[in-house]
């Protein structure tokens, strides 16, 4: 029994000190605090990047200044991929937004998570990238619109091109209201919360 | 009684710690990696590396879209290989672990306002947690009190015994007590001050021991950093729910190239698009006439000269997938007169010889009512579009449109990006309103629908073909369905018709492109399917 770790010796063995430690997980957890009331103050712009599984978005009014929009597809193989309308937007806002999204969880089950923003103040974002396979909406306008323009060569949102030869839309600005998506990613540059609420359940309650 | 809740707990462990060591095999290959992994802070690397490999995996977008989305989606890349990076610092250069302790705590935070909260938190916390531990690790401090009497055997085995673990909770407890438990701590850190640098030395000299599990180690974690990203589509290929979605058909990954998976990227790709949407295509393709591809102007026409007097209704099928084939077998309902007029497209006549190219398309009788005054000069309207077109383009119907102030340019050329060129039909209007507006677009693989209502001020349509009934104002008649073709008609005439209203209801046309400065839609309604 003694011997078990005898041919360890007296190498530089060590342990983990965890008042050491506390030293610095306490104000990085104090950190992490300020830095989350900030978030969700809109203080600070946070970036997202999400996709995986649908979710549903409902907005009472979206305003985009530059979008670009193509049919593509998400997964890898031609086999299992989804076709989806990617849209990229320069910056834009949106209010009163919801997300859904319904995840199975290994232990826990099926579980929803809706978050809500922006019912006060609108949420200011800057490119976004949303791949989306339905939307619907009540009405809005749209200006400066090119559609056909080849996907390849659409330059409504900066850096966002799509295949040769492909169906391409472009716009200056766009505003519509009563938007309701599935999208199955969306990635953006940054994102200003304001008044961010949480909803974890576990009856299936979506946006829509 | 904190004490004794240690003391129990670290029994416990102790206990389940002995008997997974009697029943695991290999104790050998074992013992040497648990000694190896006492030398650094293992437990720290793995938390850290753990929270890098969550935070780009949560995002799930392949990297294409994120360099192209820009600085804000590379953070989480950015982030998350500093994690890695720190991770494989403290498992290979555990004496450098406070600065890079401090750099992932660092990162960890950042990734708050960077990377989708941190991971959802997740990735962040996990960061925190190693981070701090890695910083919390001392070398040669387990067991102060044995090392000072018997150094070589009594650091490792000292952790076996019962009494001194019971002792050790109650220092711990003590120093909790008396309150000042950092003092308690550095005093047993000052015991081992002197030991740690020696203690690390001679761990290098054991390291060419640990070398080649290190090595082995080394791989694994480099591989599977190195794994994180490109293991997206590999994942989602096998896994059907897409968990790493590729949102970019042509930029996939290099060892899909060619796979078929970016078929969507060659034009050529298209005309074998809709072949089978027209059941009854009439073959007299007008080779040359126009270098489009076939996916349009096949379905079109066949369903107007299928079907010469569809009612108005009709185009309220088109949005549901079952393509315009299922339009042309159904027998045409009445509305206006049963007269079948040639479709003048070139490329479906409706069984008709082929008409010369350049003859008035529309009987002209169609168009007395509408005063159609010839403009000779300078063209009115905004100037052509001057920006390429793609070559696969829509295939839209309305229940009804309505143009005011129309200027019907002619036919003429849009360039595609690879220098090729579609003949159009070219179309002005100042005010635009199209009821049931459906927008219907092919592409391998796929199809998008759009069901909308458009009220467009300041538009220019430019289309293969239209089809569709004329309504005559005043006396509200409308007129069979007529079928005109861009390649029947001469490019780029010198004259522009123009046309105060112009009305036409069941309108399919093969719609290449539309540029408005404004566009003001309702009801809009827009879906991807599989094909």
């Amino acid at each position: 029994m003694r011997d078990r770790y005898a041919h360890t010796g007296s190498v530089a063995e060590g342990r983990t000190h965890w008042r050491r430690s506390a030293l610095m997980f306490v104000p990085c957890t104090l950190a992490v605090g300020a830095l989350g009331i900030a978030l969700a103050e809109g203080a600070i712009a946070a970036s997202f990047a999400v996709s995986g599984t649908a979710f549903k978005v409902s907005a009472s009014e979206v305003t985009a200044r530059g979008v670009s929009s193509f049919p593509s597809s998400i997964g890898g193989s031609a086999d299992d991929a989804k076709p989806v309308l990617l849209a990229a937007v320069k910056d834009g806002t949106v209010s009163d937004v919801c997300v859904s999204l319904k995840q199975k969880l290994p232990l826990v089950g099926e579980i929803s998570m809706l978050v809500h923003s922006g019912a006060d103040k609108p949420l200011a974002g800057t490119d976004l990238v949303v791949n989306a396979d339905a939307l619907t909406g009540g009405g809005g306008k749209v200006t400066g619109v090119q559609a056909g323009r080849d996907a390849s060569t659409l330059t409504g949102a900066p850096g966002v091109t799509g295949p040769r030869g492909v169906f391409g839309v472009q716009a200056d600005t766009a505003v519509a209201h009563d938007l309701r998506s599935t999208a199955y990613s969306a990635n953006g540059g940054t994102l200003t919360l304001e008044k961010l609420e949480i909803e974890f359940s576990r009856s299936g309650k979506q946006c829509f | 009684m904190f004490a004794f809740v240690l003391g129990f707990l670290s029994e416990l462990a102790r206990e389940t710690g002995d008997w997974l060591d009697r029943i695991l095999p290999a104790p050998r290959a074992r013992r040497s990696l648990r000694a190896w992994r006492r030398r650094r802070p293992f437990w720290a690397a793995l938390w850290v590396i753990a929270g890098g490999v969550e935070m780009v995996a949560i995002p799930l977008a392949p990297l294409p879209l994120m360099i192209r989305v820009g600085v804000g989606a590379m953070s989480a890349v950015g982030i998350s290989v500093v994690l890695v990076a720190g991770g494989i610092f403290f498992l290979f250069k555990p004496d450098q672990r406070m600065f890079v302790s401090i750099v992932t705590a660092v990162a960890s935070l950042t990734s708050m306002a960077t990377t989708n909260l941190g991971g959802f938190g997740i990735g962040m916390l996990a960061g925190l947690i190693g981070s701090s531990m890695a910083f919390g690790w001392m070398p040669g401090n387990r067991h102060p009190e044995e090392d000072a009497g018997d150094p070589p055997a009594g650091e490792g085995a000292a952790s076996a015994r019962p009494a001194d673990a019971a002792a050790r909770a109650e220092r711990a407890a003590g120093s909790l007590a008396t309150g000042h438990g950092t003092g308690g701590d550095g005093a047993g850190g000052d015991a081992a001050g002197g030991r740690p640098k020696a203690d690390e030395g001679r761990a290098r000299y054991r390291g060419h021991r640990a070398g080649k599990r290190g090595a082995v180690l080394f791989v694994l974690t480099t591989a599977l950093a190195a794994a994180m990203l490109p293991g997206a589509t590999g994942a989602s290929a096998a896994g059907g729910t897409s968990l790493f979605p590729l949102p970019w058909p042509t930029s996939g990954w290099p060892w899909e190239w060619g796979s078929g998976a970016t078929s969507s990227t060659t034009p050529s790709a298209s005309p074998s698009g809709s072949p089978q949407t027209t059941p009854s295509p009439t073959g007299s393709a007008s080779p040359g006439v126009t270098p489009s591809p076939s996916v349009g102007p096949s379905a079109g026409p066949s369903a107007g000269s299928g079907s010469p007097g569809d009612d108005v209704g009709q185009g309220n099928g088109r949005d549901d997938g079952s393509g315009t084939g299922a339009a042309a077998d159904r027998p045409g309902t009445t509305l206006g007169p049963q007269v079948t007029l040639p479709c003048l497209t070139g490329v479906d006549t409706g069984g008709l010889p082929h008409p010369e190219p350049g003859g008035m398309p529309e009987d002209p009788d169609d168009l007395t009512a509408l005063r159609p005054p010839v403009v000779v000069g300078d063209r009115p309207g905004r100037p052509r579009a001057t920006y390429p077109v793609n070559s696969v383009y829509a295939q839209v119907g309305a229940d009804s449109l309505t143009a005011y102030g129309a200027i019907i340019h002619g036919a003429t050329y849009l360039g595609t990006v690879g220098g090729g060129r579609l003949k159009v039909l070219w179309v002005h209007a100042d005010r635009l309103v199209a009821d049931d507006y459906t927008f219907r677009l092919e592409t391998p693989g796929q199809v998008q629908t759009i069901d909308v209502d458009l009220d467009i001020p300041q538009v220019d349509i430019y289309v293969t073909q239209l089809s569709g009934s004329l309504t005559i104002p005043v006396i509200d008649v409308a007129t069979p369905r007529i079928c005109i073709g861009a390649d029947v008609v001469p490019a780029n005439l010198p004259i522009a018709v123009r046309l105060p209203e112009l009305s036409v209801t069941a309108v399919e046309a093969g719609q290449v492109l539309v540029d408005a400065e404004t566009v003001n839609f309702s009801g809009l309604s827009a879906h991807s399917h599989t094909r």
